[in-house]
């Protein structure tokens, strides 16, 4: 597998499928960015300020990531878009020579942010350092973006909190985000360097997700987002539209659910049509001390006394350097108390969830990923007592969990 | 991975190696060390064959807390492609891990997940202030993140055995900060040669420790009697080596120790060992 990159002049991402599942509708496919080739379904484990938390670039090529992602409103405070121009992008700045993702900025404005204001123009807010009066624009976001240099850069939209309850507000972005994007491609002068992806707004409306998803279409644009989810909405909605912003979507383009970063949610997704997700919650809860695994309930909590004497590795199945290398006594011993233990989950995390992308990617390969969806589910859940939510999900593209049940009970 | 060393110092005849002008051999099995410079005042450069290598001496070790190098793991270690040295893991971050390594029973090198390195033990971390006080007749108090551990000679030894390190400075009483009483410092000598002798005694019984090599701590403080006595009879027992104890409490406050109030008494210590 060919891991450099290498565009044409005209366009900065190819998006080749390889494989289609039978059943549901997840797919396989190579994309070829800049800086590499990415194989999708894809996680992107995130690196908010141009690095992930206690990882050297080194250690992720060893564990051949691909693509990772990295904060337009982190970078931009610090070190800046001087520095980064200067050090001639985020690549060299970072020593990372492999594809990156930015988000827009715009996010961690309205979640960090106390006096955040939204106008036609842009998002304006205070400084967190001197209080002055600020404003990031659809163009503002896409200058910055440039000067970090990314493979893929998202548009600024009109993000609104699921959970928000008026409805014109979400019919106010979603138009809105529209006009931004046209913005943000108009601002965007290296569309043969750098990919600009839309997102697809319009709340828990179907009916607006439809419409959004059509109108971002008609656009010349490389891939797609799906954002504004993951805020705390009901699992059954949250899949639901995922399913029909991604059926909205054109097949022949990547389609990215942002924020998505629990094993069984990215399971679903992929099953939903979608192709990269990205999460904190792998790299972040590593440093709490806990473990991601394959096994029920699907982390250890290394701090919980009876690891104390457990001399296996976290997953016997997994080659990180920490599952190579460190048993989980030793890793309870050291957790909450020395840096290098948050560095050594960290690894085991980040090879966890790519190893989990790398399973899926097989199967629908060899066109048997409802067998792993149904395997996969049940070492997590032994008990077969399976989050509704993500049964019925499943059960909508075709893919039921109990078929290995019935099919016991028949041969019995 | 780490650049490769020399060969050993001795051949399969058991015969002394170099062709350099040695002066001073010791051959123990566990830990050779030859001497083979030594300069106008008295400093020397040789080699320490520890776990089959061999360290040109002299050299740092590297320190460990809790098993761990700090910020570190075995991984990133390997990048940096240092010349090998060995490790220094203080007992005090483990000293609650007795039970844990004789289950494991693979000892604690492996534990830390290096296990082809040379281990050398000491009671104390010297990255950090030790604190003061809290000592018995019959032990000594080490500190673990705020919980205090009273150690005596059987529980040391159970832990050395169960962990099997290549080098072990046997317990001793180091805590003779510059403002120690006399008393303190007397008290600091006599229970770090009867620890020592009770550790050589015992170890007999610990089949596993027939391997290591053992430091006797020379104690004294800033006391030229109490220096003379520590480190002539620390050299009449059957030890690998010695430690120079109890200069200074540990810590980021030793880079302020100031070698001319330390000099005289130092030199008194080191010439009176072998």
């Amino acid at each position: 597998m060919c891991v450099g990159g290498g565009t044409s002049a005209t366009t900065a991402l190819r998006f080749n499928v390889v494989a289609k599942c039978t059943t549901s509708r997840a797919r396989v496919a190579e994309m070829t960015l800049p800086h590499s080739v990415v194989d999708t379904p894809v996680f992107m484990p995130v690196g908010t300020q141009g690095t992930l938390k206690g990882l050297i670039p080194q250690q992720l090529v060893d564990l051949d990531c691909r693509i990772m992602l990295s904060n337009t409103y982190h970078l931009g405070n610090r070190p800046g878009e001087e520095v980064l121009l200067a050090a001639g992008g985020l690549h060299k700045f970072m020593n990372w020579d492999r594809s990156l993702l930015t988000d827009s900025g715009g996010f961690q404005m309205v979640s960090l942010l106390k006096l955040c204001e939204i106008t036609e123009e842009g998002v304006n807010f205070e400084s967190p350092y001197d209080g002055s009066k600020c404003m990031l624009t659809p163009e503002r976001s896409i200058e910055i973006q440039q000067a970090i240099g990314a493979d893929i850069m998202m548009q600024l939209d009109d993000v609104v909190d699921a959970t928000h309850t008026d409805a014109a507000r979400f019919e106010e972005a979603r138009h809105r985000t529209v006009r931004w994007l046209d913005r943000c491609i108009t601002a965007h002068t290296r569309p043969d360097k750098q990919n600009l992806f839309p997102i697809v707004q319009g709340g828990l409306s179907e009916e607006k997700r439809r419409d959004c998803a059509e109108q971002l279409t008609k656009r010349a644009v490389p891939g797609f987002a799906i954002g504004g989810l993951s805020g705390g909405e009901d699992k059954d909605t949250f899949c639901k539209i995922v399913k029909v912003s991604a059926e909205s979507l054109p097949d022949t383009k990547p389609r990215y659910v942002m924020g998505v970063g629990h094993q069984v949610d990215i399971i679903v997704c992929v099953a939903l049509g979608s192709d990269m997700f990205d999460c904190v919650f792998p790299t972040r809860t590593a440093r709490f001390g806990s473990a991601l695994v394959f096994e029920h309930p699907g982390d250890l909590n290394l701090k919980k006394a009876k690891f104390r004497t457990d001399f296996r590795p976290i997953d016997e199945s997994c080659n990180c350097s920490t599952c190579a290398n460190y048993t989980r006594a030793y890793l309870h011993s050291v957790v909450t108390k020395e840096n290098s233990a948050c560095h050594l989950v960290t690894v085991h995390n980040v090879a966890h969830q790519l190893n989990l992308m790398k399973r899926a990617r097989e199967s629908i390969k060899e066109d048997r990923f409802p067998d792993f969806v149904a395997e996969f589910m049940e070492r997590l859940y032994p008990d077969h007592q399976y989050p509704a939510w993500a049964e019925n999900a499943l059960k909508g593209v075709g893919i039921n969990l109990r078929h290995s049940e019935s099919k016991a009970v028949e041969k019995s | 991975s780490a650049r490769p060393l020399q060969d050993s110092l001795f051949d399969a005849e058991g015969r002394f190696r170099s062709d350099r002008h040695r002066h001073l051999v010791v051959k123990s099995g566990t830990m050779n060390f030859v001497i083979e410079h030594i300069g106008k005042a008295g400093e020397r450069a040789g080699h320490l064959e520890l776990k089959s290598k061999v360290f040109p001496t002299p050299f740092p070790l590297l320190r460990t807390k809790g098993g761990a190098i700090p910020n570190l793991t075995r991984e990133t270690l390997e990048y940096l492609n240092l010349p090998e040295t060995a490790l220094l893991i203080p007992y005090q971050y483990h000293a609650t891990q007795t039970d844990i390594l004789q289950q494991y029973k693979k000892g604690l090198g492996n534990f830390i997940g290096l296990p082809t390195s040379a281990t050398v033990l000491s009671v104390e971390d010297p990255g950090e202030e030790s604190r003061t006080g809290y000592h018995g007749n019959k032990n000594i108090s080490v500190w673990n993140n705020c919980n205090r551990e009273v150690i005596d000679v059987r529980r040391f030894l159970k832990f050395v055995s169960a962990a099997k390190p290549d080098l072990v400075l046997a317990l001793c009483d180091g805590d003779t900060p510059p403002d120690a009483t006399k008393k303190r410092v007397n008290k600091a000598v006599k229970k770090s040669l009867e620890f020592l002798d009770t550790c050589l005694e015992l170890k007999a019984e610990y089949p596993r420790l027939a391997e290591s090599a053992w430091i006797g701590g020379v104690q004294g403080g800033l006391d030229s009697a109490a220096r003379q006595y520590s480190a002539t009879e620390t050299a009449k027992r059957p030890v690998q080596g010695f430690l120079v104890d109890g200069f200074h409490r540990n810590g980021p406050t030793t880079e302020t120790l100031c070698w001319q109030t330390i000099q005289t008494t130092f030199t008194e210590t080191t010439g009176l060992l072998p």
